[in-house]
């Protein structure tokens, strides 16, 4: 038996399950940030003084965040609409330019709290910083989860593609480890070093040749663990970029089984894009509220 | 999503399962683990508050030096009481294992509209249980700021906090997804012919219930990450400016408002008390209804207020905020909203009792738990309405009476409700009976002990004595009138500790016994016992989905040649 009304309208509710479960799940997101909302209203009217937001806040960049979210929110919505019309391509067109714009967000948010902490501006400085970094860091999570959603369908298909991917992720990596050996990779850790290496290389043909019959997910696996016995030797930067990017490989090769909803069922995979679109619009639009509330007022 | 009635392992059948029921199982041994070991903390403390500085009996071992609880221990266990209770025990047994096994059954759902964010709930609930768990074991021991953590106090605390509040953020998150899949399920999938009006009075109750968690919790989750930062980063939300503490003055940037979380924390709390005991209502409609064998009064009035009492539950909650400080002008707004809150409770209790009128009742152990909530919520909500009003609640506040007004609601209110609803679908879950006996030995043994622990906190209360006393306020003369109660609430808490071993015996042996086959036991209506075996089938619940024709509660229908009308039945 199947569970009615996964993919079909219910008729008297006019909704799928999925997009009426998104719709209560934002309610309760609403909640979330309408909590932080009146917490910075009640810690504000609380103090004599508060700083204007442009003063300490970079609103240029600010502005150009947002117009990132907003095309983003465009994009997602083409990318949806792309699906209706059976246009495959042009769905990972959108959604391949909707994770671009997501990604440059962050960018653009990593270099403002750096910006922040190089000019000794910490959450525990004052109330006003405290809560500009809870609440956009808050938003700033929500934006990875998104980012990882679309990234899951937007991902996959077929054995090249998936092939492009992993290859992407090899030389992210193996950028991590030569980043690293600058910081300092002596004595034992050279021989680890080089057996990442050599590890991701075989990584890298193994999944360009079907007949090397190696599973390029293990390798991953494998120069991961190799490369985090570092961790006794190093805190640099970079190891901390190899650590990351190590995760996200594994995660990727490991976590996320292909999806295939759009070949057996495109109108239930158009319907998760609906959903996913709609948590982004909701990300978008708790940005439009953060930035005047942070930066302008 | 397709549901597939291969073979499964035990692993995917019984630990990593989808299927609403196991679910439901898994939520209710868990929680009733927690309940027990909640209650297990409190017999500690009692001996402390009976006997105080003396050596603990049996566990003394594990408290440190010489068995004496220490005070700080006192404070940890109490917080740790108070959360274990609400959030491990009583929300997942009510919401989590009663709402998942029978919502579906009871609309004529194959399961739940998501069956894997279910399973995701329910470990989510038990990651946040471990977490707490932990907590004990972190240097300083568990959380010990109250199960309310006030900060600033919580936001100095030891590592315990920290952990807290991890596991709070597990928690509400499980209670997230459970909330939303009761929710999409109640909504979409009804089954043909169940309208609105024709759901049984328990689905509703775990509707607004989902309801008030799904828009109670995340303020909650707000002020946990506010109070994270404020633990971990050092900021300043919670902390008034120039705060001295032994004797220093703090050096973080103030400026903040302790105020700040009693709102968001009360905004959530206050509607839980509803999460509490709105599906201990349901539970025991249920059970009145059928073992009165005829329909419930007033099924529309009930209907509307539950309806009417998860909104008013959303502007009530400063009423327990009145000794901050605050105006009078709110206070009164508070104190009205309060005070019109306790209509819908009236009517619901009222319609309840009303069921009972001419009934020709069948005094069974569901029955007489049922029976048993209606007065222990009577005394539990008419003692509350003095500590709504702001005049009373100034000599009344932080005091044993407090204590003694939500646990006549939560413990021999909800709880007894929860013993009749696992009494009462425990042939459904099983396809076994209970042994009654044993049954109405548990009823009457806690129903004497209940109110030999709580009652007295009630004169406590009124004489002044605080709570959260780690002596049992032997230092305070104005106590020592009443100190003499410390005992007796004592030794009524063990007594009714061991009384729950006729049940933990009952439910061995009961579980040991044979299956009766009976689907119908006890001849009810709803389409959890009309259309499905005992236990339901593994996967899809019932042999044919089963469309609707008649109400919930056709008991006694004139005319007809059962006293009992099926929903499922046409005509």
């Amino acid at each position: 038996m199947d569970i009615p009304f996964t993919v079909k309208n219910r008729p008297d509710t006019g909704l799928y399950n999925g997009k009426l479960g998104v719709w209560l799940f934002l309610a309760s997101e609403v909640m979330l940030f309408g909590g932080l909302f009146s917490a910075y209203v009640f810690l504000r009217t609380g103090v004599d003084s508060w700083p204007v937001g442009a003063d300490i806040l970079n609103v240029p960049l600010a502005t150009l965040n947002t117009m990132f979210l907003i095309t983003s929110s465009v994009t997602m919505v083409m990318s949806w609409a792309s699906l209706k019309l059976n246009d495959f391509k042009k769905f990972k067109l959108y959604a391949g330019l909707t994770l671009l714009l997501a990604c440059l967000f962050l960018v653009v948010k990593y270099f403002e709290y750096t910006a922040k902490f190089d000019h000794h501006l910490f959450p525990s400085t004052n109330n006003f910083l405290g809560i500009y970094f809870t609440m956009t860091g808050l938003h700033v999570l929500h934006v990875i989860g998104g980012i990882f959603v679309i990234y899951y369908y937007w991902r996959k298909f077929d054995h090249n593609h998936r092939t492009l991917i992993n290859n992407i992720f090899c030389a992210l990596f193996l950028v991590a480890i030569f980043t690293n050996w600058d910081e300092g990779i002596k004595g034992y850790e050279t021989t680890n070093g080089l057996i990442s290496i050599v590890l991701l290389l075989v990584a890298l043909v193994s999944s360009r040749k079907e007949q090397f019959k190696l599973k390029t997910k293990y390798l991953i696996l494998g120069t991961f663990f190799v490369g985090a016995l570092g961790i006794f030797n190093f805190h640099g930067t970079g190891y901390y970029l190899f650590l990351f990017l190590g995760l996200l490989a594994i995660a990727d090769s490991f976590i996320f089984k292909s999806n295939t909803t759009y070949e057996s069922d495109p109108e239930h995979f158009t319907n998760r894009i609906e959903i996913v679109g709609l948590y982004w619009h909701f990300v978008d639009l708790v940005w439009i509220f953060l930035f005047p509330v942070l930066y302008l007022l | 999503m397709t549901i597939d009635h291969h073979k499964q392992s035990f692993w995917t059948k019984y630990v990593f399962s989808t299927d609403h029921k196991i679910i439901g199982i898994q939520y209710g041994i868990t929680s009733l683990v927690w309940l027990l070991f909640g209650f297990v903390l409190m017999m500690i403390m009692r001996y402390q508050l009976a006997y105080p500085e003396s050596p603990i009996p049996f566990v003394g071992g594990l408290i440190g030096e010489g068995g004496i609880l220490p005070s700080e221990m006192y404070n940890s266990l109490g917080a740790m009481h108070g959360t274990i209770m609400i959030f491990l025990g009583v929300v997942p047994l009510a919401f989590g294992a009663f709402g998942n096994y029978f919502v579906p059954l009871q609309i004529g759902a194959i399961d739940m509209a998501f069956p894997k964010l279910n399973a995701a709930s329910y470990w989510m609930y038990f990651l946040g249980s471990v977490i707490m768990g932990i907590g004990f074991f972190v240097p300083g021991g568990a959380a010990n700021s109250g199960w309310t953590s006030y900060p600033p106090l919580a936001d100095i605390a030891t590592t315990g906090q920290t952990v807290w509040l991890f596991g709070m953020v597990m928690l509400i998150t499980s209670s997230l997804l459970g909330s939303i899949n009761i929710l999409a399920t109640v909504i979409q999938l009804r089954t043909e012919g169940m309208t609105w009006m024709k759901l049984p009075i328990f689905v509703w109750t775990q509707f607004i219930t989902a309801f008030l968690l799904l828009l109670a919790f995340p303020p909650l989750e707000a002020a946990g990450v506010l109070q994270l930062m404020d633990r971990l980063a050092g900021t300043s939300f919670f902390m008034p400016s120039g705060l001295v503490v032994s004797g220093e003055v703090l050096t973080n940037a103030g400026g903040g408002s302790p105020l700040l979380w009693q709102h968001l924390f009360w905004f959530l709390a206050h509607p839980e008390v509803y999460v509490l005991i709105l599906p201990a209502f349901g539970i025991v409609t249920e059970v009145i209804a059928n073992n009165t064998r005829k329909p419930i009064q007033g099924y529309k009035s009930l209907v509307y207020s539950m309806v009417f009492l998860g909104f008013m539950s959303f502007v009530v909650w400063a009423h327990h905020m009145y000794l901050t400080g605050m105006g009078t002008s709110i206070g009164a707004f508070f104190q009205t909203t309060t005070m019109i809150i306790s209509i819908p409770s009236v009517v619901i209790l009222t319609a309840l009792l009303l069921s009972l009128w001419g009934g020709s009742i069948r005094f069974n152990t569901p029955m007489l738990f049922a029976l048993g909530f209606l007065p222990m919520f009577g005394i539990g909500g008419l003692t509350g309405l003095p500590l709504g009003l702001a005049a009373a609640d100034i000599h009344l506040h932080d005091t044993y009476y407090v204590i003694g007004h939500f646990h006549y609601i939560v413990a021999p209110g909800t709880i007894f409700a929860l013993f009749a609803g696992i009494y009462y679908w425990f042939p459904k879950m099983t396809g076994k009976r209970t042994n009654e006996m044993l049954g109405k030995l548990h009823f009457f043994f806690s129903f004497i002990f209940m109110n030999g622990v709580f009652m007295p906190m009630f004169i406590q209360g009124l004489a002044g004595v605080s709570r959260r006393l780690w002596d049992g306020g032997e230092i305070y003369a104005h106590a020592a009138d009443v100190l003499y109660l410390n005992e007796v609430m004592s030794v009524s808490a063990w007594l009714l500790g061991l009384s729950q071993l006729f049940f933990i015996i009952n439910m061995i042996i009961s579980l040991k016994g044979e299956k009766t086959g009976e689907a119908n036991p006890w001849d009810a209506t709803t389409l959890d016992w009309t259309d499905t075996t005992s236990p339901p089938l593994g996967h899809g619940n019932f042999e044919k989905v089963p469309t609707v024709y008649c109400g919930p509660y056709e008991y006694s229908v004139p005319g007809s040649k059962e006293d009992f009308t099926p929903q499922s039945k046409k005509g």
